[in-house]
C-alpha cells in the first residue's frame, strides 16, 4: 500500500497533530506515548473523523482533501479500535457478517467468510453472545469482522494492550495471519516498539502529535 | 361494573393505544435528533418538545380546539381533504392525548439514545454501513429499551389524560367519554362507588405501564 499524508492539520486537546509523509509498504507500525495523537491518526484514516484541511490518499485515492471527504463506508478501510467496538447486540457471527455486504474489492473478492472463521478458529463460537467471550475470543471476533468486510487496508489500535502475555503472542500471530493469509496491508498502533518491529515492515514514531521518524524495522533489528 | 364502564375502557385503551402508536415513529426520530444534534436549535426544539409537560392541560387544550376546530388552520383544512371533523370526535381523544404524551416518548427515547456508544456507530460505518443502516442496525436496536419504556409511559400517560381532552373533544358519552372522563361524570353525579372501581382499572393500568417501563431501564443500565 502506498499511504500518503499532505498538510493534514488537525487540533487536539494539547497540540495540533500535524502530518506530513508518504509510506509504502504492506505493513506500518506506529508507536508513541499515550496521547501523541496515534488513535486520531487512526480516526483519519479511517474517515470516523475529519481534519479540517490536508490530504490523505491511499493507493493514490484520495479519502480527503480541503474539497472532498469520503466517508467511512465508502474508504474500504477495516477499523479494530482499542476497546474492539463489538455489538453486543448481535452474537458473533452477525458480527462477522455485518462488514460482509461491502461491495468487495477486487483483489479480495476471492476471501470467503468460512475461511476467516476457520483461520480465526471461530466455529465454535458462531453462536455465542459478545458479553460472552473472553478478552483473546472479543479480539478474534473484531479481526475476523474487519477482515469480512473485505477491506483495502486494516487498522489496528492497540491490539494487544489489553491481553495477558500468552494471549498476547497469540494476538501477534493473529495479524501476522492478516499478511500471510489474506493478504491484507495493516498499520497498527502500538506503545511496544518491540512488538511492532516484528510485525511491520515500516516503523513510524509519532510525538505529540508530529512524526518524529519514519524507517524500515529491520534496519533496527 | 356496568357494561358502559367496559365500553369506556375499551375505548380509552384503543385510543390512547392508537396516539402511542401514532407518536412512536416520529417521537423516536425526534429523540435521535436531540441526543446527537449539536444544531443551535436544538434547547428551543428541546423546549417546544416539553412544553406540554409544564403547560396547564387546559391550555394546551384550548390551543388544540383552536387549531382543529372546524373554523381552525388544522381543523378546516382536514375537513376540506378528507370531509372529517376532528374537534368533539374520537380523532381529538387521540389527537389531544398524542400531544400530552409526546415529551414523555422522547425523553425516555433520548435517554435510550444517549446510551449508545457512538463508537459503535462508527465501527459499524467503516464496515460499509451506510447512515441508515447504522441508525436501524446499531442505534436502534441499542436504544430499544429507552423507546419501548417511552412507549409504555406516553401510553400510561395517555390513559390518564383529562385537561387537554375535554377542551378539545368534549365529554360526550358513548363517543368521546375516555376513563378519566368519565371518573369525573360519576363523582359529579354521585356515584362514587362506581368512580372508585373505574380509579382502580385507571390505577392498575398505569401500574402495569410504568412498572413494566422501570423494568426495562433497569435492564438496560444493567445490560451497559
Amino acid at each position: 500500500m502506498k499511504l500518503k499524508f499532505e498538510a493534514i492539520r488537525l487540533p487536539l486537546a494539547h497540540f495540533a497533530l500535524e502530518l506530513e509523509f508518504e509510506i509504502e509498504a504492506t505493513s506500518i507500525g506506529v508507536f508513541g506515548e499515550s496521547g501523541s495523537g496515534k488513535t486520531s491518526l487512526l480516526d483519519l484514516l479511517a474517515g470516523v473523523r475529519k481534519a479540517p484541511q490536508g490530504t490523505i490518499l491511499l493507493n493514490e485515492f484520495l479519502l480527503q482533501s480541503n474539497a472532498k471527504f469520503v466517508p467511512p463506508n465508502r474508504r474500504a478501510i477495516g477499523y479494530v479500535p482499542q476497546d474492539l467496538a463489538l455489538f453486543p447486540h448481535l452474537n458473533v457471527r452477525k458480527n462477522i457478517l455485518y462488514g460482509a455486504k461491502r461491495a468487495s474489492t477486487p483483489a479480495l473478492n476471492t476471501i470467503a467468510i468460512e475461511q476467516v472463521i476457520t483461520a480465526l478458529n471461530l466455529g465454535n463460537l458462531l453462536e455465542r453472545r459478545i458479553v460472552d467471550l473472553s478478552g483473546g475470543e472479543n479480539q478474534r471476533v473484531a479481526l475476523a469482522r474487519a477482515i469480512a468486510s473485505r477491506p483495502n487496508l486494516i487498522l489496528l489500535d492497540e491490539p494487544f494492550t489489553a491481553l495477558d502475555p500468552k494471549l498476547r503472542r497469540t494476538g501477534v500471530e493473529l495479524v501476522r495471519q492478516l499478511r500471510h493469509e489474506f493478504s491484507i496491508p495493516f498499520l497498527v498502533v502500538s506503545h511496544s516498539q518491540s512488538e511492532l518491529r516484528s510485525l511491520c515492515d515500516v516503523l513510524v514514531e509519532i510525538g505529540a502529535g508530529k512524526i518524529l521518524r519514519i524507517y524500515k524495522s529491520n534496519s533496527l533489528c | 361494573m356496568m357494561a358502559g364502564h367496559w365500553q369506556v375502557i375499551e375505548f380509552t385503551l384503543l385510543v390512547c393505544l392508537g396516539s402511542s402508536v401514532a407518536i412512536l415513529a416520529p417521537g423516536t426520530l425526534l429523540a435521535w435528533w436531540l441526543a446527537k444534534t449539536k444544531s443551535q436549535w436544538k434547547t428551543i426544539v428541546e423546549t417546544v418538545v416539553f412544553m406540554p409537560l409544564v403547560v396547564p392541560p387546559v391550555a394546551t387544550g384550548l390551543i388544540l380546539l383552536d387549531l382543529f376546530g372546524r373554523r381552525g388552520p388544522l381543523g378546516s383544512a382536514i375537513r376540506a381533504v378528507f370531509g372529517v371533523d376532528v374537534a368533539f370526535t374520537w380523532r381529538a381523544v387521540l389527537i389531544a392525548t398524542a400531544v400530552m404524551s409526546f415529551p414523555l416518548l422522547v425523553r425516555s427515547a433520548r435517554v435510550g439514545f444517549d446510551s449508545v456508544d457512538p463508537r459503535l456507530e462508527q465501527i459499524a460505518n467503516t464496515l460499509g454501513a451506510s447512515r441508515s443502516r447504522v441508525f436501524f442496525t446499531v442505534t436502534v436496536p441499542l436504544a430499544v429499551r429507552g423507546i419501548f419504556a417511552g412507549f409504555l409511559l406516553s401510553f400510561a400517560r395517555a390513559v390518564g389524560e383529562f385537561g387537554a381532552t375535554i377542551l378539545v373533544a368534549g365529554n360526550i358519552p358513548g363517543k368521546t367519554t375516555t376513563l378519566s372522563l368519565s371518573i369525573y361524570n360519576l363523582v359529579q353525579l354521585g356515584k362514587d362507588e362506581e368512580a372508585f372501581a373505574l380509579v382502580a382499572v385507571s390505577v392498575l393500568i398505569a401500574f402495569g405501564t410504568v412498572f413494566a417501563s422501570e423494568l426495562l431501564l433497569r435492564a438496560r443500565a444493567n445490560s451497559k
